[in-house]
C-alpha cells in the first residue's frame, strides 16, 4: 500500500465515517420515534386492560363482559391509529373485537409466536402494514385469563430509515470537509515518516542499526567469497586444460 | 537490552508514534465534523420530536380527566376525591410518557399533584355534562429526548475514536509492510550471506523506501552469483570430457572447497501482504465486536436481578473460559491449522453468531457463545503467531488487542444503537463469514516454528488477568450495576474510550519501571472512578493502565489467553456475587486489588532475590 492509496483509503474512513454516523442518528431518532408513538398506544392498551381487570376482578366471566364493547371502541377513538381493538381469550379465540369480522376467530400465529415469546405481561407482533401491542389480562390471583390487542396501522410508526433520507444528504458537506482535512493530515504525517526515514537510510548508514550492519557482514563475507569462487575458476580451467 | 535492539526499537517507535498521532487526529477531525453535524442536523430534528412526546402527553391527560369527569359525575366533589395518588401512581407507572400529573380546580388551584419535576404544560379539561369542573395537568417525560440527545452525542465521539484508531491501524499496517518488515528481511538477508547462503534476495515492495538498499544488495550480490554459475559450467565441461573418471577426484577436491557455501537456496519469502495481518486483526475486531452486548443478551432471557446476574455472568465467564482454551490451542498449532480447516471452524463461528438473531434459549446463547469464543481465540492466535518472532514484534499484543478492542465493541454496540442487538449479532455473524471467505483467498505461508510465546513473567500475567477482569466488569458487564441498561451509545463510547487509551498507550511505548505493578495500581483507580460516576475517567485508567501492563512483555502469545481469563474471571465474580447478593462492583475491585497486591508481592520478592 503506497502513500497516495494509505491517504485515499484514510480519506474514504472519513468520509464514510460521518455518513455511519448519520445513519446512526438517523436510527436513534427514528427508534425515540417509534419508543414515543408506542409508549402513547401502549398507554391506551393499559386502560383498556384494567379496566377489562377490574371486571373480572368483580367476578365477571371475560366471555361475558358487559362493557368491553364500549372500552374497545374508546381505546379506538382515543387513538385513531388503532385499526382494531381484542379481547382474546387464554384458548386464543377472539371474545370481543372492534372488527366485527374477527369474533370467534383464532388469534393469527404471529401473535401466538409473540406471546411465547413474551418476557414481563407485554408483546409485539409485527405484520404487513401493522403492529399489534398486546397485554395480559390477569385475574386477582395473577392468572392469565385473556390478552388484550391493539392494532396499530404501520404507517403510524416511522418507517425504518425513514429519516435517513433527510440527515444522509445533510451529512454530505461535513463527510467531504472530514474527507480533505482527514487526507491532509495523513499525508503530511506519512510523507513527513517516510521522508526522514528515507533520508537517514540513504545517508547515513549507522554501524548500530542492524540492517546496517547486517549488510557490512554481507559485503565483506561477498569478497571473501568471490576470491575463492575465482581461485576455484582457475583450477577449473587448468584441470579443463589438462583433459 | 543489546544497543541494536534498542535502535531497532527506535525505528518501530517513530513509525508507532506517527501512527498514534494519526489516530489522535482523525479522532479530532471526525469529532469535529459529528458534533458540527449534530448541532446543526440532528439537535433540531429531535427538538422536533418534542411534538410527539406532546402527543403521547395530551392522550394521558385525556385519559385521566375522563376517568375524574366520571367521578364527578357520581357526586364527589373534585377537592375531597380519595385515593387521586393511588390512581395517578398506577396511571404514571404504566406510562412513559408523563413525568409528572396535576389535579387544578376551575380557579386554577392545584388539587393535587403526584410525581416530580417537569412544566405541567399538557392540559385537558374535565367536563361534567359540557361544564368545566377542574383541569389535568401533566408535565410530558423529556427522558427519551435527553436519551436521544445524549445516544448520538455519544455515537459520534464513539465512531470518532474507533476510526481514529483504524486508521492508525491501517497506517501502522502500510509502514510495517513498506519500511519496519523489509528492513527486517533485509538485515536477515544479510546475516544469512554472512554465513555463506548466497541466494537471491527476496526485493521489498515496489512503494517502500527500503527498495533501493534492496536492489543494492540484489546487485552487489549478482557478480557473485554470475561467478558460481561459470565454475559450475566449467566443472560439468571437464567432467563430460573426462570419460574415463581420471580427473574426478581433482574436480571434486576443488569444488570441495566451496562445500560451506550455499547458492541454490530459495531466500524463503514470507507473507508480505498487510492483509495477512489485516484480515486476522479485523476478524479479533469482529470477535469483540458483540462483547457489549453478551451480558444483555443472556440477562434478557430470564427474570429477576440475581438470575440476570447468575445468567450474565456465567454466559460470559463461558464465554471468556473458551476464548483462553482456543487461545491455547492455537498458540500450540503454531498456525498449522491448514485452510479448510479454519475456513470450516470461521463459517460454523459465524453462523453461531448470527443465528443469535433467532435465539430464545438462554443455554443455547451461551453454548453458542462458548463455541465462538472458542473459535476467535484458536483461529486469532493461530493466525497472528504465523508471521514469526522478530517479524511480528512490531505487531505486538498490545497494539493487536489495543486495535481490536477499540474498534470492535463500539462498532458492535453502535450497531446495536442504530438497529438493535439481535441484528447487530446477524451483521456481525455476517461479517465474520466475510471475511472468512476473505481470508481462504489469501495464499498460506508455510508454517513457522513457534514464535508467539505463551510463558509470562507472573507479575505480568497477574497484571493482564486484572485488565481483562477490569475491562470486563466495567465494559461488558456494565459496572455491575445488575442493570445491564440497553444504553449501547454510552457502552461503545466507554468502550472506544479505554481502547483508544490502549491503544495510543501502547504506541508511545511507555517505559515506566515496574510495568506491570504501575498498571495495575492504575487499574485499581478505574473501577473506583466508575463508582465516583465518572465512567470516562475510569475508561483512560483502563487503557492505560492496560498499556503499562501490556508493556510488561508478557510474551507476546500470552496475553491472548491472560484476557479471556480475566473476562471470566469477572463473569464468575459477577455471578457469584449476584447469587450471594453482594454488590458486584465492589467485588470485582476487590478482586483487582488482590490481583495488584500479588504482583507487588511478587515484585519485592523478586527483587530481595536479587539482592
Amino acid at each position: 500500500m503506497g502513500r497516495l492509496s494509505l491517504t485515499l483509503l484514510i480519506a474514504a474512513v472519513c468520509l464514510s465515517g460521518v455518513t455511519l454516523f448519520s445513519l446512526v442518528a438517523a436510527r436513534t431518532l427514528e427508534r425515540t420515534e417509534a419508543g414515543l408513538a408506542e409508549a402513547r398506544f401502549g398507554f391506551v392498551l393499559s386502560r383498556v386492560d384494567s379496566a377489562i381487570e377490574r371486571s373480572v376482578a368483580l367476578g365477571f366471566p371475560l366471555a361475558n363482559l358487559p362493557q368491553a364493547d364500549a372500552v374497545l371502541q374508546e381505546a379506538r377513538v382515543r387513538a385513531p391509529a388503532i385499526r382494531a381493538a381484542d379481547i382474546v381469550s387464554e384458548t386464543g379465540v377472539t371474545l370481543f373485537s372492534t372488527d366485527r369480522a374477527a369474533l370467534g376467530e383464532p388469534m393469527p400465529v404471529l401473535w401466538q409466536n409473540a406471546i411465547d415469546d413474551m418476557r414481563g405481561d407485554v408483546f409485539r407482533a409485527n405484520a404487513r402494514g401493522s403492529v399489534s401491542l398486546g397485554r395480559t389480562i390477569e385475574n386477582d390471583f395473577g392468572l392469565t385469563r385473556g390478552y388484550a390487542v391493539v392494532i396499530v396501522e404501520r404507517g403510524a410508526l416511522p418507517a425504518p430509515l425513514s429519516r435517513a433520507a433527510n440527515l444522509v444528504p445533510a451529512a454530505a458537506p461535513y463527510a467531504l470537509a472530514a474527507a480533505v482535512a482527514g487526507a491532509i493530515l495523513a499525508a503530511l504525517l506519512l510523507i513527513a515518516a517516510a521522508r526522514l526515514r528515507f533520508a537517514e537510510l540513504s545517508t547515513r548508514p549507522d554501524p548500530r542499526r542492524p540492517v546496517d550492519r547486517a549488510n557490512a557482514r554481507a559485503l565483506a563475507t561477498t569478497d571473501t567469497v568471490n576470491a575463492r569462487l575465482e581461485t576455484a575458476i582457475t583450477r577449473m580451467q587448468e584441470l579443463d586444460a589438462a583433459v | 537490552m543489546p544497543q541494536s535492539e534498542r535502535k531497532d526499537a527506535g525505528e518501530n517507535a517513530r513509525a508507532d508514534r506517527a501512527c498514534a498521532a494519526l489516530a489522535l487526529a482523525i479522532a479530532l477531525v471526525l469529532s469535529a465534523a459529528t458534533l458540527a453535524f449534530t448541532h446543526f442536523a440532528v439537535t433540531p430534528a429531535v427538538e422536533r420530536l418534542d411534538l410527539n412526546a406532546a402527543a403521547g402527553a395530551q392522550t394521558v391527560a385525556d385519559v385521566i380527566a375522563e376517568d375524574f369527569a366520571r367521578a364527578v359525575g357520581l357526586g364527589i366533589p373534585l377537592d375531597a376525591m380519595r385515593g387521586v395518588e393511588g390512581y395517578v401512581s398506577a396511571v404514571l407507572s404504566d406510562d412513559t410518557l408523563v413525568g409528572a400529573v396535576g389535579i387544578l380546580d376551575t380557579g386554577e388551584r392545584l388539587l393535587f399533584r403526584v410525581g416530580e419535576g417537569g412544566d405541567l404544560s399538557i392540559r385537558s379539561p374535565i367536563l361534567v355534562e359540557g361544564a368545566l369542573v377542574g383541569t389535568v395537568a401533566v408535565a410530558p417525560r423529556t427522558v427519551a429526548l435527553t436519551r436521544a440527545r445524549n445516544a448520538v452525542f455519544a455515537a459520534g465521539l464513539a465512531l470518532s475514536i474507533a476510526l481514529g484508531a483504524l486508521c492508525a491501524v491501517l497506517a501502522r499496517a502500510a509502514l510495517l509492510r513498506r519500511v519496519n518488515l523489509p528492513l527486517a528481511r533485509l538485515a536477515k538477508s544479510g546475516d544469512a550471506v554472512a554465513r555463506g547462503i548466497i541466494a537471491s534476495f527476496g526485493e521489498p515492495p515496489r512503494a517502500s523506501p527500503v527498495r533501493a538498499m534492496g536492489e543494492a544488495a540484489a546487485t552487489a550480490l549478482s557478480p557473485v552469483r554470475r561467478q558460481h554459475r561459470r565454475l559450475t559450467a566449467l566443472a560439468d565441461e571437464v567432467r563430460a570430457l573426462d570419460t574415463d573418471g581420471r580427473f574426478r577426484p581433482a574436480i571434486d577436491g576443488a569444488l570441495e572447497s566451496l562445500s560451506d557455501l550455499t547458492f541454490d537456496r530459495p531466500y524463503k519469502r514470507h507473507l508480505t501482504r498487510a492483509v495477512s495481518v489485516l484480515i486476522p486483526f479485523a476478524l479479533l475486531t469482529a470477535f469483540t465486536a458483540t462483547a457489549p452486548l453478551v451480558a444483555s443478551f443472556a440477562a434478557d432471557r430470564v427474570a429477576g436481578a440475581r438470575a440476570e446476574a447468575v445468567a450474565a455472568g456465567l454466559t460470559l465467564a463461558l464465554y471468556g473460559l473458551s476464548a483462553a482454551g482456543g487461545a491455547h490451542c492455537g498458540l500450540l498449532l503454531r498456525g498449522r491449522l491448514r485452510r479448510p480447516a479454519m475456513t470450516i471452524l470461521l463459517t460454523l463461528a459465524a453462523a453461531a453468531t448470527a443465528l443469535t438473531y433467532a435465539l430464545r434459549d438462554p443455554f443455547v446463547f451461551a453454548g453458542a457463545q462458548a463455541f465462538t469464543g472458542f473459535a476467535a481465540g484458536c483461529l486469532i492466535a493461530g493466525a497472528l503467531s504465523k508471521e514469526g518472532a522478530a517479524l511480528a514484534a512490531p505487531f505486538r499484543a498490545a497494539l493487536v488487542v489495543g486495535g481490536a478492542l477499540a474498534i470492535g465493541p463500539a462498532l458492535g454496540a453502535l450497531l446495536a444503537e442504530a438497529q438493535g442487538r439481535r441484528i447487530a449479532f446477524a451483521t456481525i455473524g455476517a461479517l465474520i463469514a466475510v471475511l472468512a471467505f476473505a481470508l481462504s483467498l489469501i495464499p498460506q505461508g508455510t508454517p513457522r516454528r513457534a514464535s508467539l510465546s505463551r510463558a509470562a513473567p507472573r507479575p505480568a500475567a497477574l497484571g493482564v488477568l486484572a485488565f481483562g477482569l477490569g475491562l470486563a466488569s466495567l465494559l461488558a458487564l456494565d459496572g455491575g450495576r445488575n442493570s445491564y441498561r440497553e444504553d449501547y451509545a454510552g457502552l461503545a463510547l466507554f468502550a472506544a474510550a479505554s481502547g483508544g487509551t490502549l491503544l495510543i498507550a501502547a504506541l508511545l511505548r511507555p517505559k515506566w519501571p515496574a510495568a506491570a505493578a504501575t498498571g495495575s495500581a492504575v487499574l485499581v483507580l478505574a473501577p473506583v472512578a466508575f463508582a465516583f460516576g465518572a465512567p470516562f475517567g475510569a475508561a483512560a485508567l483502563l487503557g492505560v493502565g492496560g498499556a503499562i501492563t501490556l508493556s510488561a512483555r508478557a510474551g507476546c502469545g500470552a496475553p491472548f489467553i491472560l484476557l479471556p481469563c480475566g473476562v471470566a474471571l469477572a463473569g464468575l465474580l459477577e455471578a457469584g456475587s449476584g447469587a450471594l447478593g453482594l454488590p458486584p462492583l465492589l467485588v470485582q475491585a476487590a478482586a483487582i486489588l488482590a490481583l495488584c497486591a500479588a504482583i507487588i508481592t511478587l515484585g519485592l520478592r523478586a527483587k530481595r532475590a536479587a539482592r
